[in-house]
């Protein structure tokens, strides 16, 4: 649905490429994870996907047509969800969305949506009195108000309750159910790793690693099987590999002992992301020394 | 059909909201008062200055108002983002 080939991006004010050569491709019905530190080139390279930043170097096919030869029919196809609520403040709930409503040729009721993220009663308060997560929910009933098959959402999460955060990641996970597809940037590893099918990697403008949370989790996990027990009243750990768990003294080892808790060796997204971006922090270091 | 007219009311409402309009008319109350104490002769004098002075001002005040409103709001990004036309 999405091909970005070789792009580069320097602002007009810098000497340096913010983002240097990146490639990945976002499949029709996915979501596309995009993680990174701060400043290490999320934000620009999003802003260049949703067209606000325009001289970039390389190439970006959106369904098959370049993504600089479309206008108005790209911004119909999308909802853009920005990491700062965005709404008049002195303008109600209500008032905010049907400004932005007469904007687009299609667009959906937005009564179930502030009913299901729990702003329809609030609906004709003005949005300036919303708590800051009033303002994100509300900011999300805008993102999809055009029925959009393509929504880019920048840590749509971010500032929500447990509670409203499940509603989102349910939403977008239904968005996606129904043929929707994501380009998601956020920080919560939990969420991440919840509803990407895949995700990338950015560090010092580059791309360091693109798969699913899965095949990341095998490639960086240890291949292993940690056992507590307990021994004459203590504490104790071993660890097997892959190829010792499927012999007979490990079969003996679980038989004979009394034991507590067992862990594969599998790792989690945030330790990949600090070891991923960790390593480009070393690169960046030497290079600056 | 373009979104111009969308703009422009929507912009013309928020003015209204922003109580814009209030200020302008109270500004324009103030104007009134001062002709209205001004001998004929000295007030075509002054007319030039009023003009200058109230566009000035007015320009001035909507363009803190949008700065000042935009640093909390962060609207602007988003209008970017929706189509220009409805068709």
């Amino acid at each position: 649905m999405l091909t970005v080939k070789n792009l580069y991006y320097r602002y007009p004010e810098s000497k340096n490429d913010v983002i240097r050569g990146i490639d990945f491709s976002i499949e029709e019905g996915e979501i596309f994870g995009f993680l990174g530190l701060s400043d290490a080139g999320k934000s620009t390279t999003q802003k260049i996907l949703i067209k606000l930043l325009r001289d970039y170097r390389g190439e970006i096919i959106y369904r098959g047509k370049p993504l600089n030869s479309y206008d108005d029919e790209f911004y119909q196809d999308i909802g853009v969800c920005f990491e700062m609520p965005i709404s008049f403040s002195k303008l109600t709930a209500m008032e905010n969305l049907q400004f932005f409503q007469k904007l687009y040729k299609n667009t959906v009721d937005v009564e179930p949506l502030l009913r299901r993220l729990g702003l329809c009663e609030d609906r004709h308060k003005k949005a300036g009195e919303f708590s800051k997560g009033m303002k994100i929910r509300l900011n999300f009933v805008r993102v999809l108000l055009n029925n959009p098959k393509f929504l880019f959402l920048d840590e749509p999460t971010n500032g929500l309750d447990p509670g409203n955060a499940r509603i989102v990641k349910d939403m977008i996970l239904e968005f996606k159910k129904a043929g929707g597809t994501v380009f998601l940037t956020s920080h919560i590893m939990g969420d991440v790793d919840e509803l990407c099918d895949r995700v990338a990697f950015i560090a010092d403008g580059e791309l360091r690693e693109i798969d699913s949370p899965r095949n990341l989790k095998i490639k960086y996990g240890k291949r292993t099987v940690k056992i507590e027990y307990r021994e004459n009243n203590e504490l104790k750990t071993s660890e097997f590999t892959m190829e010792e768990i499927k012999t007979q003294p490990f079969f003996d080892f679980l038989r004979t002992k009394k034991i507590e808790t067992i862990h594969s060796g599998e790792t989690t997204l945030e330790e990949i992301f600090i070891k991923v971006t960790g390593v480009a922090l070393h690169d960046q270091t030497a290079r600056s020394d | 059909m373009t979104r111009l007219p969308v703009l422009i009311k929507g912009e013309f409402d928020r003015l209204k909201k922003y109580n814009l309009f209030t200020t302008n008319m109270v500004v324009l109350v103030f104007w009134v008062l001062l002709a209205w104490f001004l001998e004929g002769e000295v007030l075509l004098e002054f007319i030039p200055s009023i003009f200058l002075m109230e566009s000035i001002m007015m320009t001035i005040l909507l363009v803190g108002a949008t700065l000042f409103y935009e640093k909390k709001e962060h609207t602007i990004n988003s209008i970017m983002v929706s189509p220009r036309q409805r068709k």
